[in-house]
């Protein structure tokens, strides 16, 4: 199930979050007014941008998507949205078909919605899909390297630490290891016979 | 001035009528009343008697600031209120409400503090004089560079007491100073208060509802109901007939009920001295049991019946099931630290800790609306992150601190409707579920009312009734007894007792540990985020020292019993218990059931 649930988890981010990645970055084109340095300028003509549009450039199938600082802009978002894909979805193999599907959807989706007849050439068309790979593949090692960041992790470098033994789930209902009374919580103290119960509780 | 050196009252009241505009009733019937400098007041009375109105004559909001038709005379210090001006009035009466944030202009405590005799225009030297003076009455010398905000409950509302005392008023007002207050905050401020008695000369009248704390200071006690003045004297005498009081909804202080109700079956002398504490009643009783039995030393804890009761809960199925539940705020706060909880269905839990113990998040994570930092909660074996918001509503009801957060209709019956209607109940169910909502929370013939019109106890069932109509399973009550006197707090929880013998699973979260006691089968306690106690209530409550850990204490009454420990006096959670207790002890227990029933 959980499986499954990556494998959604991948397709459906990748699909969102492109476009919206690239709409972002127009965004700030615009108003940092890097248009001045002629980057991304093409991107942004100054009305919205409808969202076939968007998946042309991010297929690198329109012909002014593949020119200059706008391929350098989509390249960076397949690179930037399939990197944080990659490291929230934590399975390689799902981050790998959510690209080649993401691809695929968005192919369709022009295809069939907008009736555009998309044809593709090797490897002008694919080299985003390659940027994809390569960085979910690094997305992988790094986690891979670095191991899964825990909630106790997060609490360590703020400075708080928690000993082990609170970390670890318990079952409940316990008994007081001193006079057997029923616990219905990992409470401090026993009820009935006041023994400190930290220690044995979590030993 | 000649008043105080003659010993003249600094206030007097004579004749006061008091109604509002439009309102057919008068809210003060002809009070009169003299106070003398120097004098510490106990104003006592169920909610909507006229406290508040009264001391808004004396502070000159009644007529200056609120209108309405008033009769006779406010005098304060020989002039009439109604003819100063609310500035003059100021500088010789200074009130301290409930909640101190409303009272604060400025940012930091010194500021605040004097803000008040800036304002009077007064040289440098005499403000800073003011400044120390207030400062050391309150004892409030550590928070003085502080921002008022970052202040706890208690720390705030002594910051607001220094305020009024920089004003070096010849009154000081103190409604409900406590009320918001968790049991650590509300024992800040009556430490405070009490130190007060030593450092000013003022008169100082307080509405309070925790007696126990308060009558040992007090000179008088002024009793008000409907608005009148019912009883006026020493506290001692006053509280010698609790009945007057419990009848008109004020729960005497347990100490000076004991004593009464034992006098009253024979068992102490008829010439007892009324105790104000529970030390001092502990102490009589004590007197009696020794002379009696003589000196006892096997001290044991004894809970009778508890840990069989506690035990049958897990034969039923587990409702809610919190695993190493943590939570930490955006702001790195970790409120949660671990918390692993089992209620089961039918039980009736009182949660009790200090303000920031967690309690809150908690509830917040029960209800699904915080997602857990770690680990999870299930209701009814589902994780409530999976649960949609129309299936935890018909599992879990909340009932608000305030029912007014919960009153938007027109009418009593949409409002009960409203929920039932949402998660797509109509027709002839909608109705079914309606009326027997009504019909339990005893509101048959309002359903065309406006909620709002209703009084504060209809309204609270108005709001129950509202969850009830939805059929929760589990039912959790988050402060419900705050700001109302002790008659409708017990109608309240009688209430929730009801439901619960019903089946309905209860959990209240609740600062009065007298309530906690007399109604709640297992008591939760939370410190800094973790469980320190969890079990029958009636064990919980005999731990005094471990409770003690987290700055709670048991009920009044427990802890008279719980002196009595070495006389075989189990941990006792109501008065009747003490009291039966004490009679077997003393008379055998077939003689002690048998008066016992007969004095009720």
């Amino acid at each position: 199930m959980e499986k499954i649930v990556n494998y959604l988890k991948a397709v459906w981010l990748g699909f969102i979050s492109l476009p919206i990645l690239l709409v972002i970055l127009q965004f700030i084109a615009r108003e940092l007014y890097l248009s001045r340095f002629g980057i991304l300028i093409t991107l942004y003509k100054g009305q919205p941008i409808a969202i076939n549009y968007i998946v042309r450039w991010l297929l690198l199938i329109e012909p002014e998507s593949m020119q200059g600082a706008n391929f350098w802009a989509v390249l960076a978002v397949w690179g930037i949205g399939w990197f944080f894909v990659a490291d929230w979805v934590r399975d390689f193999r799902a981050t790998m078909t959510g690209i080649f599907l993401t691809y695929l959807l968005y192919i369709i989706y022009l295809s069939l919605y907008h009736h555009y007849s998309v044809v593709l050439c090797f490897p002008e068309n694919f080299y985003q899909v390659f940027m994809g790979v390569i960085v979910s593949a690094l997305a992988h090692l790094r986690r891979k390297r670095m191991g899964r960041i825990t909630f106790f992790d997060k609490l360590k470098r703020a400075g708080i630490e928690v000993p082990e033994a609170y970390q670890v789930d318990i079952k409940i209902p316990l008994k007081c290891s001193r006079c057997g009374a029923l616990l219905l919580s990992n409470t401090k103290y026993c009820w009935k016979c006041g023994k400190d119960l930290e220690e044995t509780l979590y030993s | 001035m000649t008043n105080e050196s003659a010993g003249e009252p600094v206030l007097k009241i004579q004749n006061l009528w008091f109604k509002f505009h439009g309102s057919k009733e008068y809210v003060l019937k002809g009070i009169n009343l003299a106070f003398k400098k120097g004098e510490f007041v106990l104003l006592i009375g169920p909610s909507g008697c006229g406290k508040t109105t009264l001391i808004n004559t004396i502070n000159g909001i009644i007529p200056h600031v609120i209108e309405g038709l008033r009769k006779g005379n406010v005098y304060l210090l020989g002039k009439d209120v109604k003819d100063m001006k609310l500035a003059e009035v100021s500088t010789h009466v200074a009130t301290v409400f409930q909640d101190p944030e409303t009272q604060f202009f400025t940012l930091s405590v010194i500021d605040e503090v004097v803000f008040g005799p800036e304002n009077l225009k007064l040289p440098y030297d005499e403000i800073e004089r003011r400044l120390e003076f207030a400062v050391k009455a309150t004892g409030i010398e550590d928070l003085l560079e502080k921002d008022v905000m970052s202040l706890s409950g208690g720390q705030k509302q002594r910051v607001a007491i220094a305020s009024a005392m920089a004003m070096m008023p010849d009154i000081l007002i103190l409604d409900e100073p406590t009320t918001n207050l968790d049991p650590k905050g509300a024992a800040e401020v009556l430490r405070t208060i009490a130190n007060l008695r030593k450092q000013t000369n003022a008169l100082i009248i307080l509405i309070e509802h925790r007696l126990e704390e308060v009558t040992k200071y007090a000179d008088r006690v002024l009793v008000m109901h409907n608005g009148e003045i019912i009883a006026n004297g020493p506290p001692r005498e006053v509280f010698n007939n609790p009945d007057l009081l419990y009848e008109i909804g004020i729960r005497p202080p347990w100490a000076a009920e004991t004593i009464v109700r034992l006098r009253k079956l024979g068992l102490v002398p008829q010439d007892t001295r009324i105790p104000l504490t529970p030390d001092e009643a502990a102490e009589i009783i004590r007197g009696i049991l020794m002379e009696k039995l003589g000196v006892k030393s096997d001290s044991q804890i004894v809970f009778p019946h508890e840990e069989e009761e506690f035990s049958k809960a897990i034969n039923r199925r587990p409702v809610i099931e919190i695993n190493n539940l943590w939570h930490q705020y955006p702001d790195g706060t970790v409120a949660l630290k671990g918390i692993n909880l089992v209620i089961h269905e039918g039980e009736f839990v009182g949660i009790i800790g200090q303000n920031g113990a967690g309690k809150t998040t908690l509830l917040l994570h029960i209800l699904g609306i915080l997602r857990p930092s770690y680990g999870e909660v299930r209701v009814f074996g589902r994780n409530v992150l999976r649960m949609s918001v129309g299936e935890l509503s018909q599992s879990i009801g909340l009932i608000f601190q305030n029912p007014d957060l919960m009153l938007f209709q027109n009418k009593v019956w949409d409002e009960i409707a409203f929920g039932p209607k949402n998660i797509g109940i109509h027709g002839k169910e909608l109705e079914e579920r309606v009326k027997e909502a009504i019909e339990m929370m005893r509101l048959v013939g309002y359903e065309k009312r406006h909620p709002r019109a209703l009084s504060r106890g209809q309204r609270h069932r108005v709001a129950v009734a509202s969850i009830l109509a939805m059929r929760p399973k589990i039912l959790i009550a988050d402060e419900p007894t705050t700001g109302q006197d002790f008659g409708a707090s017990r109608k309240y929880l009688e209430l929730l007792e009801k439901l619960n013998k019903a089946g309905t699973t209860i959990i209240v979260v609740s600062h009065d540990m007298d309530l906690i006691a007399r109604y709640a089968k297992r008591v939760v306690v939370l410190k800094e985020g973790r469980v320190l106690l969890d079990g029958p209530t009636r064990a919980v409550f005999s731990r005094e020292d471990l409770l003690a850990e987290t700055d709670l204490a048991p009920p009044y009454v427990t802890r008279i019993g719980n002196q009595l420990r070495e006389y075989g006096i189990p941990t006792v959670l109501t008065v009747e218990e003490l009291i039966f207790y004490i009679a077997s002890t003393l008379m055998g227990p077939e003689w002690a059931k048998e008066k016992i029933l007969e004095a009720m």
